[in-house]
């Protein structure tokens, strides 16, 4: 029996609302599960109090199913060195990205009527609760990377550079779920403040299913347990541009899964958007 | 980036000028201006961000993990990673030798202690350098400085005693109640002694170019150096480790644009090769450093002491 | 039962152990360096070579150079230095104690058996470049590179001097070698406690300030400096300036004899 009501995929900002809070604000829920994210020394056992989804409504972090974490984000912030950077803060995973170029490419070879673009994601090894010490040639991060490479490709107009390369740099400072998703954007913002152009903004957003409940963005204890993909979307259409799947999601989920995440990516927009604009304004004003 | 000729004799002989003059018209004792930011990553026990006004930055996350019988000397593991170089190249190896030393010889490491013989914490100090110019050894001291200053260790609730039961560290949930590294009250908890705060230790680079010792040196100045000094500072004093290193081709990685630009140097008679010094101009240096480096913790220690919290 | 697939020995044959071998604590004089010998010449294929002895410490420095060099083009030579710890060298050198258990020597000999070169080895090998760097005149031959390889065979307890003498060593295989340099590079190392210091120290520094530092002994230059240990004030800065001179200059002593004679 389905708890939700799937009634509107258009991309719909009031149709989601999303929790506004800063790290170790007041509100009650939001604290606790602040709290237990920290390096916590106690036992494992305290894991189990937390149900993925509760029969109010309710999640582990205190969002509701159709609620996205706290998106925050910021372009142009590093203005010396790099051509583009963008800042996002999406719930605890946070993630800077620097964009480099047009610029004279490393080789010449596959370049001569579009620009190449390169993407690395550079994951500290503070970036997770318990210590990982990155592997050279961690295969996920390889992946993420041609992932991440291939949807910027679509949106990003190449042919109007040619015999270029465009770098994408994306450190991760900390992960709490939703790190492809949030690298994504962050590569969108930069892309933006580099001046590179774009046919639309590229967005992204990942979704779950628990017990025929879908749950958009995902965190880490959520990642764990429930089946879940992450969509990659180019402008306010319902054409998906990325879509990976990890685990095994039952086919009757997959429609409804697949609309929320969608919805999701359309709202990120939004925000991004308001967010450059913002930027846009500050720098016509400073002149 | 290469440089030509005449920018490479154009800065030799103002930097080797009595008294010198440095391209950004600064003092040989002078530093430039950091953009410094700590305690952003809830994740880590301690976290800094450094950025530099040419362009450099550094992230460190300070993370802390429960070790059994290690030996002291394993306590503190330091590991730099550069952004583009490979981790086996020689300067992140470099840099993380030379702060690990510094750090280790620093400490106290009853600070890290637990129990009486067997548990105690490791610190695990990870710097990222997301971008640099110049020789990053002073940004991610910087950076290192700042994130052990805002480290906080959870709190001990089981017994620190286990010479005859053994028993796993139980620690508070309440992170209210967990103590600073840097503090005093850990090292009372811990050793019984006084409670005495620790300053965190730093390592600067010094350019020499002829007679002159420059602080802080930027990518041209480094170019141009004779050599490099690296030296620690520590409990108000000069500390180990000191070295020589060849501050121009960056602690061993010569980029192939540098080596290929050195004919037409070589025809103007610019002698780029490193050249060695004297006892005096180290001695030199030793008290620029004695001068220069307590207003540089001062200045650290009041970032510290500002609002913590959001990185941007 | 006898065991066919295993060749036993003699009947009386007893397995060999590393316990009954302990490095042998020597008492020092605080001038003395020790006794040096120090030869030329001991490699026939290299362009340059030396052995050097310093009390247990035996190493040896072999200089191929100016070898041509495919690729790019650069207007000096390119130095490259690569030190190699041979397991044979019997002391444990990378911890702190002076005893050495048979489990941490088994353990070391393994360690520096394997391809990968520890980072003590790349350690002195950039320390051994820094010295020698300045004295080579690398502007004579572009487009090549000059390589040294030092090998320890016997090192000793104390790091430092055991670098001090690798840079000695390699100065005089580049003294021998023939190419056109400046100056002969030597080192001298010392173990600074409170109330003396110690010249070419045997044992590994517990806490106090061991350094070495590197001299051009002619041109009365210092070429390399790596000194650990804690706060340094000003006046044991001058101590270890002096006695690794003095040392540096002994060395060099030994080194003007042998090359004068060959």
């Amino acid at each position: 029996m389905f708890v939700w009501e799937l009634s509107d995929t258009s991309a719909n900002c009031d149709s989601f609302w999303i929790r506004r809070g800063r790290l170790g604000s007041d509100t009650g829920t939001l604290d606790q599960t602040h709290r237990a994210l920290l390096p916590s020394y106690s036992s494992p056992l305290t894991q189990s109090r937390h149900e993925i989804y509760s029969p109010e409504g309710l999640r582990t972090d205190g969002r509701r199913w159709n609620e996205i974490r706290n998106f925050d984000c910021k372009i142009n912030t590093h203005p010396t060195s790099a051509d583009g950077s963008s800042y996002v803060e999406w719930g605890h995973t946070k993630v800077v990205c620097t964009v480099d170029g047009p610029r004279e490419p490393d080789n010449r070879q596959n370049t001569t009527d579009r620009a190449v673009i390169s993407v690395n994601v550079n994951v500290a090894s503070f970036s997770t609760e318990t210590r990982i010490k990155r592997q050279r040639n961690d295969k996920r991060l390889a992946e993420m990377n041609i992932l991440i490479r291939q949807l910027l490709e679509e949106a990003v107009l190449t042919k109007l550079n040619p015999r270029t390369q465009i770098a994408v740099n994306i450190t991760v400072i900390a992960q709490d779920g939703g790190l492809l998703p949030a690298c994504i954007n962050a590569a969108c913002l930069a892309m933006i403040d580099a001046g590179v152009p774009l046919t639309d903004y590229v967005s992204a957003c990942s979704s779950g299913v628990y017990s025929n409940n879908a749950l958009i963005d995902l965190n880490t204890l959520e990642e764990q347990d429930v089946p879940f993909l992450t969509i990659g979307v180019i402008g306010k259409s319902d054409k998906i541009s990325m879509l990976t799947l990890e685990t095994q999601l039952p086919m009757a989920s997959l429609e409804p899964v697949l609309a929320t995440s969608l919805s999701g990516a359309h709202a990120i927009q939004d925000i991004m958007d308001a967010a450059v604009r913002k930027h846009g304004k500050h720098r016509l004003e400073r002149k | 980036m290469p440089f030509s000729p005449a920018e490479i004799d154009y800065l030799r002989k103002s930097l080797q000028a009595t008294p010198t003059i440095r391209p950004d018209a600064r003092e040989p004792n002078q530093f430039r201006p950091v953009d410094a930011a700590q305690n952003f990553l809830p994740a880590t026990n301690g976290s800094a961000r450094i950025r530099t006004s040419d362009g450099g930055e550094c992230i460190v996350g300070v993370k802390a993990k429960v070790v059994k019988n290690s030996s002291v000397d394993e306590l503190i593991a330091v590991e730099v990673d550069i952004d583009d170089i490979r981790d086996d190249s020689p300067l992140p190896k470099l840099l993380s030798a030379v702060l690990q030393t510094l750090i280790l010889s620093s400490i106290d490491t009853n600070r890290l202690r637990l129990t009486r013989s067997n548990y105690a914490f490791k610190l695990h100090i990870d710097a990222l350098v997301l971008s640099h110019t110049s020789f990053p050894l002073n940004l991610v001291s910087l950076a290192i400085f700042l994130a052990l200053k805002c480290t906080r260790l959870p709190l001990l609730v089981s017994s620190a005693n286990d010479e005859e039961h053994e028993e796993v560290p139980v620690f508070s949930d309440d992170w209210e109640e967990s103590l600073a590294l840097c503090g005093g009250e850990i090292l009372a908890n811990n050793s019984g002694s006084e409670a005495i705060s620790w300053t965190p230790p730093l390592v600067f680079s010094l350019a020499v170019v002829g007679n002159n010792i420059l602080v802080d040196p930027t990518h041209e100045e480094e170019s141009v150096s004779d050599l490099g000094l690296i030296m620690g500072w520590c409990n108000g004093q000069v500390c180990a480790p000191l070295r020589i290193i060849d501050l121009a081709s960056a602690g061993g990685n010569v980029s192939p644009e540098q080596l290929s630009q050195q004919q037409s140097m070589l025809e103007q008679g610019i002698d780029l090769n490193m050249k060695g010094t004297s006892r005096k101009l180290i001695m030199k240096a030793y008290s620029l450093l004695t001068n220069t480096a307590p207003e540089v913790v001062a200045a650290l220690d009041a970032t510290a002491d500002e609002e913590d919290g959001a990185l941007f | 039962m006898t065991d066919r697939r295993r060749v036993l020995g003699p009947a009386d044959a007893v397995p060999f152990t590393l316990d009954n071998i302990k490095p042998t604590e020597v008492e020092q004089k605080s001038l003395d360096i020790g006794s040096i010998f120090v030869k030329t010449g001991v490699v026939e294929n290299a362009n340059g070579s030396a052995y050097l002895e310093l009390d247990d410490i035996k190493i040896v420095a072999i200089v191929h150079g100016p070898r041509p060099m495919r690729g790019l083009f650069t207007t000096s030579a390119i130095l490259n230095v690569d030190t190699k710890f041979l397991p044979v060298s019997l002391c444990d050198i990378e911890s702190k104690s002076a005893v050495v258990s048979s489990t941490q020597l088994t353990q070391y000999i393994r360690s520096a058996s394997t391809t990968q070169s520890s980072s003590l080895q790349k350690n002195v090998s950039s320390y051994v470049h820094t010295s020698l760097l300045p004295s080579i005149l690398v502007e004579k031959y572009p487009k090549s590179t000059i390589d040294v390889s030092i090998s320890v065979l016997s090192s000793s307890n104390n790091t430092k001097t055991t670098v001090a003498a690798a840079v000695s060593c390699a100065g005089a295989a580049l003294a021998d070698s023939g190419l056109e340099c400046t100056d002969i590079v030597t080192a001298g190392s010392v173990l600074l406690d409170e109330n003396k210091a110690t010249v070419s120290p045997s044992r590994a520094p517990t806490s106090e300030i061991d350094g070495v530092v590197s001299y051009m002994a002619a041109s009365k230059k210092i070429v390399g400096m790596w000194i650990e240990g804690g706060n340094v004030s000003e006046k044991q800065m001058e101590e270890i300036f002096d006695k690794t001179e003095e040392m540096a200059r002994e060395i060099r002593g030994v080194m003007h004899g042998v090359l004068l004679e060959q």
